[in-house]
């Protein structure tokens, strides 16, 4: 009855409070059970004719546990509030951080940016259904996983594109829903390590697949990977490889919607089976979208753009993986 | 006993047969029928219960697809909460009961009774007939904006769920109304403030909560409605937070209205099955009422982290922990009325034990979720569906239970089986505990409701594998429910009084006759029947 | 001890208390009906102001129409002045003084309705508005569910007024109309606070 193990302050401020208070309530649990169990078993109908002293009421004992419960419950607000200003996201109580606010909100957002001084900030958009990073500067985009630089300032500046997801990483402090139009925001400082969460406000059919990744590297590591990430940005993708695209596919969103005969997909909400997707005429009944692999690729970059409406969502899916998946998919038949 | 003569209305002559049902106005059929319907949705949404468990038994499953698994959780959810629990305890219990044990013939609006039983009914057939046809919301029960528009719910189905759920909150609106003129205007001669059985001090002031919150509730979903179909934009044009505060502030006040007519149930066992008086009576009856109006000042807890401003968010912190402390008299009022009583372990009063001890570890965690930083934590994840079960079903369904063992001899005039009623509990008892206390221990290691599969190694395996047994062992218990039921037929005759009860509904032959009371009884104590019952002692 | 009523004084005993749990009933439903508007003015007002905050223009009533809804709250004080006019006269039993307030009330309605269809139809097609603005949103479903209460109202007011030509109400049978009344009432009090809400803030 344990919470996972806080690596940043706030979370820890919040397993605190938790454990104090859990143990209050086993305290109390016990007392209730206790006299429940004793009553049960000390005072059972031993003659069918047995009448008990026909007491209606205690004015004192209503008074006991009607003020004790009362005291106790002032005294676990107290410790929530004091948590709550200590809670560093939060700022002071005197300038509460408008954690949330309508994009645009100018003045809310310099509030935001007085809060906290941070060492990186990183912009986080979820959408059914995946979480997408951009790094500062804008070339370096992920969505597989959010690796940071351990032991700094982290600030995320998130956004939805679509419904309402939720930023849960339970080892990282507090969740915050992430709301179309509006901002939400998230200050962390890790040690080195992976830790895992995921869309905790349920999205729509792939919900479940919206996992968030933070791996936290020593600066140094972090500066190379970097790097790495914007050179990959712009070079030019290898060729597809049917085997890595078929790895994608079943480990990401994709299986909750397609159907693929005698794999992971078992999806039911689009209406083709792809088992046999390389034999068909046209990609997603469009007319006029003849089924190869320069318009397999338009349609995996950007389905609204060939068919309006369609339940096919952007998954703002990497140019490699766009590859991959090609391949991947002209080798159903 | 004193009593009042007064004419048995011409009405005493019912017709019977399927007509009779179909067409009557009496209190006790309609609370028989909606029981009927409520039970009928409680086995539908409980299998959708189990296939929930069987799909989430082992981590990366296909059993259902995840378009099928959101809606069946969806139906799961909405079918347990408006067709379920609400109708069984107000329409069913509340309507056969209310009267009898105010003493009067019916209720104030029979017809209008009739009324709302039928289009409540309606509204769940609709719901259900859809479900089964395929046209089925997944939005789950709290539909939340944007999600739940015509943009990212285009089904037909998500426009049923919304006409359903509007017309089953008409039947309870009207159904409230009746219930507070019955119980203001048609209470028996003696039967005083004091004197008003708690069943019914719980009912009046559920009746209450119902007839102020379904209202905004079905403004919201008549918005919603005109959003998906006449391109209003009341949840575009303002952020989605309109509808979360409009939906809770229904639907958290819902919880209330599921648990404060059983907390009346249960008022009403112990102290028959200790053969005491309900210790505190008026305490416990004004922390009825105080827990009633505070219901009305929680909502916002459900949205401590969709972004609230932080002086809101400890207003409401602290308005929901305040709950704790009426809640907490009742418990207490309970445990003493217990204490130094003569305490019979029938079945009514094993699944009232039942109910006092697992719904304190849904208080418990309650308060304990209500923390706002504690809430950021929880928010959402399988902790908070192990409390809620742990209100709802150890609390409700435990509660309910004990209302049918107690009361059904009184509505069919025949026994249960205590073996069968004893075998029962014990195995709800275990099967329920297996089910949800691992959900709370799931929820802390990070897994969210909702979710149609995870993955393996992530520590939640044995956690889920322990759920799905005991929702089977759940299973298994209500089949010997079933079992008992259908042994009725053959039971013997429960007789005016089988319980030494309280009230007045243990004076009249079981089952009642149409008209209920031959004389109006005139009442002297709260304790009317035990009054009868003293008297015909030789002394 | 069992003391026995004559059947008359039973009935009659009945009869009021009937009558009172129907008033009863009514005021209870009302207090349903009054959160249903409060949820939409909630809405209206919250919509308003987020316009306000993205910088948006909101709707202003033209001094036309601002002259046209005034003209229409009159209209329906003085139907609700009509209403308790109504009720006095058969207290007093006299019948057809009841009957001529009861058509006075319904025409007062049917004009409102006749107003409220004049200006919908200058914001439509003068101004361009429909269900698919903020402003439209709110402003035609707060006022069309209103709309949709003073139709009833009619509707009711006009069967109220046939029952009162085959001489059914008289000074100690009345409640029917008194019911009627509180609906009316109700309507015409949830309007000014549209009409101060929409218009006047």
């Amino acid at each position: 009855m344990s919470m996972l193990p806080p690596v940043t302050e706030d979370a820890r401020l919040i397993k605190a409070l938790y454990d104090l208070v859990f143990w209050l309530a086993v305290g109390v649990f016990v007392l209730v059970e206790g006299l429940l169990i004793y009553s049960v078993i000390r005072f059972r109908r031993r003659r069918a004719d047995e009448l008990p002293l026909q007491v209606h009421g205690n004015r004192t004992l209503e008074l006991i546990w009607t003020i004790v419960p009362s005291v106790l419950i002032a005294i676990v607000f107290g410790l929530a509030v004091d948590t709550m200003t200590r809670m560093t996201a939060r700022g002071t109580l005197a300038n509460p951080v408008a954690h949330v606010h309508a994009i645009g909100d100018q003045q809310a957002r310099r509030r935001v940016e007085a809060a906290q001084p941070v060492d990186m900030v990183i912009e986080v958009i979820g959408r059914q259904w995946v979480w997408q990073y951009r790094y500062p500067g804008g070339d370096v985009i992920t969505t597989e996983e959010l690796v940071v630089p351990a032991n700094k300032n982290i600030r995320l500046d998130m956004t939805a594109a679509d419904v309402i997801h939720a930023w849960w990483m339970p080892q990282l402090g507090p969740m915050i829903y992430v709301n179309p139009g509006e901002m939400s925001y998230v200050w962390f400082n890790v040690p080195p390590g992976e830790y895992v969460g995921q869309c905790n406000v349920y999205c729509g059919v792939a919900h479940a697949n919206m996992i968030a990744r933070v791996r936290a590297l020593p600066q140094a590591e972090f500066d190379e990977w970097f790097a790495q990430q914007s050179a990959a940005a712009s070079v030019a993708v290898e060729p597809g490889d049917p085997e890595r695209g078929r790895n994608y596919f079943m480990n990401s969103a994709c299986v909750a919607c397609h159907y693929i005969e005698g794999t992971k997909a078992q999806g039911k909400v689009a209406p083709r089976d792809l088992t046999r997707f390389a034999t068909y005429p046209t990609i997603a009944q469009v007319d006029g979208l003849e089924n190869n692999a320069e318009n397999l690729r338009r349609w995996l970059k950007d389905p609204q753009s060939l068919k309006p409406g369609t339940a096919m969502p952007n998954l703002n899916l990497k140019a490699q993986d766009v590859e991959d998946l090609v391949a991947y998919l002209l080798t159903l038949r | 006993m004193a009593s009042i003569s007064i004419p048995v209305p011409w009405r005493a002559r019912a017709k019977s047969g399927l007509l009779g049902w179909l067409a009557t106005v009496d209190h006790k059929k309609i609370g028989l029928m909606y029981m009927v319907m409520a039970f009928s949705f409680f086995i539908g949404s409980g299998i959708l219960g189990l296939l929930i468990r069987v799909q989430l038994a082992a981590p990366n499953q296909t059993f259902l697809d995840p378009q099928t698994y959101n809606q069946v959780f969806t139906m799961h959810g909405t079918g347990m909460i408006f067709l379920f629990t609400i109708p069984m305890v107000v329409g069913g219990f509340g309507n056969y009961f209310l009267p009898l044990m105010i003493g009067a013939r019916d209720v104030a609006f029979p017809r209008l009774n009739a009324f709302s039983f039928w289009i409540t009914l309606g509204g769940g057939l609709v719901m259900a007939m859809a479900f089964v046809l395929g046209a089925r919301s997944d939005a789950s029960w709290i539909a939340y904006v944007p999600y739940s528009n015509k943009q990212y719910s285009p089904t037909l189905g998500m426009d049923i769920w919304l006409i359903g759920l509007i017309l089953t909150g008409v039947g309870s609106t009207l159904g409230a109304v009746n219930f507070l003129v019955t119980v203001y205007t048609m209470r028996a001669p003696g039967m005083t403030t004091w004197r008003i059985p708690m069943f019914v001090w719980a009912m009046v002031t559920t009746a209450a909560m119902v007839l102020l919150a379904t209202p905004v509730l079905t403004a919201a979903l008549l918005m919603l409605v005109a959003d998906r179909n006449f391109s209003t934009q009341f949840f575009t044009a303002n952020n989605a937070r309109l509808w979360q505060h409009m939906f809770w502030f229904y639907s958290h006040p819902a919880v209330y209205i599921m648990i404060l007519p059983v907390m009346g149930i249960v008022s009403e066992i112990l102290p028959v099955f200790s053969r005491k008086p309900l210790f505190g009576a008026k305490a416990v009856v004004i922390s009825t009422i105080l827990i009633g109006i505070l219901g009305f000042t929680t909502w916002v807890h459900h949205m401590f982290v969709s972004g609230v401003d932080p002086v809101i968010e400890r207003f409401f912190m602290f308005t929901t922990m305040v709950i704790a402390v009426p809640t907490g008299v009742k418990v207490f009022n309970w445990l003493a009325t217990m204490w130094g009583g003569s305490i019979d372990l029938k079945t009514p009063m094993l699944m009232a034990i039942g109910f006092l001890a697992m719904f304190v570890i849904g208080g418990l965690s309650g308060v304990i979720q209500a923390l706002v930083p504690v809430n950021q934590y929880v928010h959402n994840s399988y902790w908070v569906v192990a409390h809620f079960h742990y209100v709802l079903f150890g609390g409700a369904v435990f509660g309910i239970f004990a209302g049918l063992y107690y009361w059904v001899p009184k509505m069919l005039g025949r026994m249960f089986d205590e073996r069968l009623g004893k075998l029962h509990f014990v195995l709800m008892f275990i099967g329920f505990n297996l089910t949800f206390f691992p959900m709370h221990i799931l929820g802390l290691m990070g897994m969210p409701r909702r979710i149609a599969t995870y993955m393996a190694g992530r520590g939640w395996e044995t956690g889920n594998l322990i759920a799905t047994i005991g929702a089977f062992i759940i299973a298994l218990s209500l089949l010997v429910f079933f079992v008992n039921v259908i042994k009725l037929r053959h039971a013997p005759k429960a007789g005016n009084d089988p319980w030494e009860g309280n009230t007045l509904e243990w004076t009249i032959p079981s089952p009642p006759p149409e008209y209920n009371f031959r004389h109006i009884p005139v009442v002297e104590s709260d304790r009317p029947a035990y009054d009868e019952r003293m008297r015909a002692l030789p002394h | 001890m069992s003391s026995t009523a004559s059947v008359s004084q039973v009935v009659s005993a009945e009869v009021a208390h009937a009558n009172q749990n129907r008033k009863l009933g009514m005021w209870l439903f009302l207090s349903s009906e009054l959160l249903i508007f409060a949820g939409l003015i909630g809405a209206f007002v919250l919509t308003r102001r987020s316009v306000f905050l993205r910088g948006e223009e909101w709707w202003h009533a033209t001094p036309f129409s601002t002259a046209l809804v005034s003209l229409n709250t009159f209209l329906l004080l003085a139907s609700s002045l009509m209403v308790v006019l109504g009720i006095e006269s058969i207290r007093r039993n006299e019948n057809r003084k009841l009957q001529r307030y009861l058509a006075l009330t319904a025409l007062l309605g049917s004009l409102f309705l006749a107003g409220q269809a004049v200006e919908y139809s200058i914001l439509i097609f003068e101004e361009g508005h429909s269900f698919a603005d903020p402003f439209g949103s709110a402003f035609f479903t707060l006022t069309g569910l209103h709309g949709l209460h003073v139709l009833v109202g009619v509707i009711w007011c006009l069967t109220t007024l046939l029952v009162a030509r085959r001489g059914k109400f008289h000074a100690h049978n009345y409640t029917t109309v008194e019911i009627f009344g509180l609906y009316w009432h109700f309507v015409d009090l949830i309007w000014v606070i549209i009409f101060t809400v929409v218009y006047l803030t």
